[in-house]
């Protein structure tokens, strides 16, 4: 199903209704699954991580959509769910087992280098590591913008930053990257 | 610095990442499946009902502590020895009760003894046997 061939607004009425809210929510599931797996499987560079997080972001969405009142975007609320999901993983991931702040980017990028679901393109993979290298907000936001092409102002309500500042955080994610191929010649 | 950004442009938005065959039909699926049929709204604790005894419940705690502080106090003051008790002095009892006491212990060069014995002997002490002990 795609997505411009869907009426966002009816879906969201029939979501409110009891009768048609279930049949609703499993149009939601094909609708999103793809953008939300790829926004979390970004976070954590691992798909079966990626698979339970969004299926927890699912959940927890279909338990809370009595609060969903329609407000703000259908994506931009299960976006919303689903990049604190990933974020709370990986805190929990770093708890467990126990990375302190000066060894978080070579996790990640371990968990980069032993994820087995690549196509083998080398320069992606490098700059997967490239942002990998990036604190997590700017990470987030380089992620949204650059790879889901994402206005800056829907990735303002979802992260709840200033336009201004997200476009500040983008430019220096990109200068970053190109600072880390830069030294990587 | 060009050749850099040219990298960013010419990877594009290929991470790289894939997901096993069919990953997503199967997804939704499963998904669907899993979906419980109703969602499962959390049950919220009903308000408590505040009654005055829960209002004043704080300042009671509070005033029966204070009560026992002052009492335990008064209990340790009543059980410790009296500090000015001669009983808890025994030298300085025995030292008093000796008939050179006062003029041991006590400046007495501008005191005429006998003045002294006739006031004792007013008040009531037993002079002859002091002078007796004097001898």
């Amino acid at each position: 199903m795609a997505k411009k061939d869907v009426d966002l607004d009816d879906l969201v009425n029939r979501l409110r209704e009891p009768a048609t809210c279930r049949k609703a929510f499993e149009e939601v599931i094909s609708l999103y699954s793809d953008q939300l797996y790829w926004q979390i499987r970004r976070m954590v560079n691992n798909h079966d991580d990626a698979n339970d997080l969004l299926q927890n972001t699912f959940i927890k969405a279909w338990n809370a959509i009595g609060n969903f009142r329609g407000d703000a975007k259908l994506s931009t609320w299960l976006h919303k769910i689903a990049i604190n999901e990933s974020l709370s993983f990986i805190e929990q991931e770093k708890k467990r087992l126990n990375i302190s702040l000066d060894d978080e980017e070579s996790y990640v990028i371990n968990t980069i280098e032993a994820d087995t679901n690549i196509d083998g393109d080398e320069l992606a993979l490098q700059l997967r590591k490239a942002v990998a290298s990036l604190p997590e907000k700017q990470r987030l936001v380089f992620n949204m913008k650059y790879y889901d092409d994402m206005k800056y102002e829907e990735i303002s309500e979802i992260l709840g930053t200033s336009v201004g500042a997200l476009k500040t955080s983008y430019h220096i994610a990109v200068k970053k990257i190109e600072q880390y191929f830069e030294d990587l010649d | 610095m060009e050749k850099d950004k040219d990298i960013l442009v010419g990877i594009g938005r290929r991470s790289g990442m894939t997901v096993p065959e069919g990953y997503f039909a199967d997804f939704a699926e499963r998904m669907k499946a899993m979906l419980p049929e109703q969602p499962e709204v959390p049950v919220e604790a009903a308000p408590k009902k505040v009654n005055v005894w829960l209002r004043v419940r704080p300042y009671v705690y509070m005033a029966a502590m204070f009560a026992g502080v002052w009492m335990m106090m008064k209990m340790f003051s009543s059980l410790s020895p009296d500090a000015d008790s001669l009983d808890s002095r025994p030298a300085l009892a025995s030292a008093i009760s000796k008939p050179d006491f006062p003029e041991k212990y006590y400046a007495v060069d501008n005191v005429d003894t006998y003045s002294l014995l006739d006031e004792m002997y007013e008040d009531g002490v037993a002079v002859e046997d002091l002078m007796e002990t004097e001898e």
